[in-house]
């Protein structure tokens, strides 16, 4: 067995220090961010199961006449300003409408956002207005970078990521001595306080490298500001904008206020049948143009297979000639114009299918539970005489809320899952209807449990609570559109089937795992 | 076990750390990045995109290392030293 040094006892112990407080402080935000994360990673396969008007056959997207779509929106939606930035996502598998994400005029000087759903077969176009028709996922994908905080939402996550990075840091040197002996300790057998540190440090470990990906990419979304800003003042003069063109070339290409309109040579049709055999390997995931139908107008044209780490492109061309202005060509673009694109798609999973999600999705609750057991041990360890009952009520009491919070998490990701299947599809405002259920289902939840003050009897009624919600998933889709889980599977609807059958497959799991395993134990022992 | 309290730092010296690990280690960063980027005149893209990911690394490594010396003036003439260092080989050689 490889023997690792232990840190000098001043040394171990200041690591251990910070590693508890900042640990403690970030725990409860780091584990909104990782569960709701975890979900959001299959905001695109969940779309089919939330969306019932989304559940229609592929229509192949190279068959697709974008053009028309566009004359379509423009009947449909006549304050529709296509010089504008707009653009088109092709239908696929997964999302089988095609997406209009255009702007329309207000009035003279403002302009709004809209999306319209278009039926690739029939060009049927509904418009949604700013909100999408369904919000379900998009919600949870917003609470995971807290975007329902006003303003500060975004940099409260990316000071989190970042203080998550420092946690993973003085972690990695507390227990740097125990990685390869706890490794192979590793035992569900024994006193709860020995499997929670075995599991913290051995899970930790193995974990690490995604843990790493994510504090780091987090704290780069959430506080790119803090970078952007001095970096632009001292090497670029101030210039905010050359730094942007620096790591993205879109960003380059200028575009004039008066440009006169023309009737173009190069349409989105053109567009997509240039890239699409140039690059017969790469599917064309978004068109986009802007000053379309002007003398300066571009069309972008962006590829990705989702397999790749840079398989990625992006083409602009001229809306007057369709001369390519700039060409991203997939795995052969530069370090500094694919990096970014390359933290993204590791911060969003999107390089090696489906399969590669659900491990991230594992490893995701696998880094919950590390905090988790982090909390315990922390609690654990605090629960003797030689604590005061003031300070260990207050142990009790951090523990409990963090409990509360947590657990409550999987009950509630079932109740919005619930609620945006009982608010009608028809109902102007759903989304705000559906949120709230959800936010005010996740606080009564979570209200309740504080009063649970047996931390097993806590843990096991937020799973039954969950597990029952869970079971009722498929009943609910059932009902409300028709499509019971038995024939989803017989039509071969994978992606509303595979939902149904992971919300009922976690249901009878929490019921099994409550029936046979949990039992209410007390180590409360200060109320 | 919970930290040996023996090890820890008063109240003022601990408020001392904390203010260098994160203050001071954001200015030695920011400033590191840039005076590397004057030498990399034909790179800034390459800098950028490298300063994006990497100066949270070297931040959150200067924050482990202020708990790590035992005087808090000390760290924050350290990092206080090496900002001024770094801003003057940025406005000499820009």
């Amino acid at each position: 067995m490889m023997e690792l040094k232990a840190l000098k006892p001043r040394l171990h112990n200041i690591m251990f220090h910070t590693h508890t407080v900042s640990g403690i402080v970030i725990c409860f935000a780091l584990f909104v961010i990782f569960y709701a994360g975890a979900f959001a990673l299959f905001m695109d396969e969940l779309y089919q199961w939330e969306n019932p008007n989304a559940r229609i056959t592929t229509v192949d997207a190279s068959k697709v006449d974008y053009d028309k779509i566009i004359e379509k929106v423009k009947e449909v939606h006549p304050k529709f300003d296509s010089t504008k930035q707009f653009g088109i996502v092709p239908p696929t598998a997964k999302q089988p409408l095609s997406y209009f994400y255009g702007s329309e005029k207000v009035n003279d000087s403002t302009t709004t956002r809209f999306t319209a759903y278009v039926n690739p077969a029939s060009y049927e176009v509904n418009v949604a207005g700013e909100e999408p028709t369904t919000h379900m996922s998009r919600t949870i994908y917003q609470l995971h970078f807290f975007r329902q905080i006003p303003v500060v939402g975004i940099y409260l996550s990316g000071v989190v990521s970042f203080f998550f990075l420092f946690a993973i840091f003085t972690g990695l040197l507390t227990h740097w001595k125990n990685i390869s002996n706890k490794f192979y300790a590793f035992t569900v057998k024994g006193k709860w306080k020995n499997i929670w540190t075995n599991s913290h440090i051995s899970l930790g470990f193995i974990t690490l490298p995604f843990q790493l990906i994510y504090a780091i990419t987090g704290a780069l979304f959430g506080l790119s500001i803090l970078l952007l800003l001095p970096t632009a003042f001292l090497a670029f003069n101030g210039d905010t904008a050359s730094v942007i063109e620096a790591i993205n070339p879109s960003a380059a290409v200028k575009y004039s206020d008066d440009a006169k309109p023309i009737e173009g040579a190069f349409s989105y049709n053109d567009a997509y049948k240039k890239v699409s055999a140039e690059n017969p390997d790469y599917p064309i995931i978004y068109i986009l143009s802007r000053n379309y139908g002007l003398e300066d107008g571009t069309i972008t044209v962006n590829v990705d297979d989702s397999k790749g780490i840079a398989a990625n492109g992006s083409f602009i061309f001229g809306y007057k000639d369709g001369n390519t202005i700039s060409a991203l060509i997939p795995e052969k673009s530069s370090y500094s114009k694919s990096t970014l694109n390359i933290l993204i798609k590791l911060h969003y999973a999107t390089y090696g299918g489906l399969f590669l999600k659900i491990i991230y999705f594992i490893l995701a609750m696998v880094t919950c539970y590390i905090m988790t057991s982090g909390v315990m041990i922390w609690r654990t360890a605090r629960n003797k005489k030689t604590y005061t009952d003031k300070q260990r009520r207050f142990h009790h009491k951090v523990t409990k809320c963090y409990l509360a919070l947590t657990m409550s998490m999987f009950p509630a990701v079932a109740i919005i899952f619930l609620a945006n299947k009982i608010v009608p599809i028809e109902l102007e405002g759903r989304t705000f209807y559906v949120n709230s259920i959800f936010f005010l289902g996740w606080l009564i939840l979570l209200i309740t449990g504080l009063f649970w003050d047996n931390y097993s009897k806590l843990n096991k009624n937020y799973i039954v609570i969950g597990s029952v919600l869970c079971l009722l998933i498929p009943v609910a889709n059932g009902i409300f559109t028709g499509d019971w889980i038995w024939r989803t599977l017989i039509s071969q609807q994978y992606y509303v089937f595979s939902v149904d059958f992971t919300a009922f497959f976690i249901g009878i799991s929490g019921l099994l795992l409550n029936k046979y395993y949990l039992k209410v134990v007390d180590v409360t022992t200060v109320k | 076990m919970p930290a040996n309290l023996k090890y820890l730092s008063s109240k003022g010296q601990r408020w001392l750390k904390v203010t260098a690990a994160i203050i001071g280690g954001y200015a030695v960063t920011v400033t590191f990045h840039n005076a590397v980027g004057v030498f990399l005149t034909n790179y800034k893209g390459a800098l950028i995109i490298t300063s994006a990911y990497f100066s949270f690394i070297l931040w959150a490594i200067l924050m482990v290392f202020a708990f790590m010396i035992k005087n808090g003036w000390k760290i924050w003439g350290i990092y206080l030293l090496l900002t001024i260092i770094f801003t003057c080989i940025t406005l000499t050689y820009r």
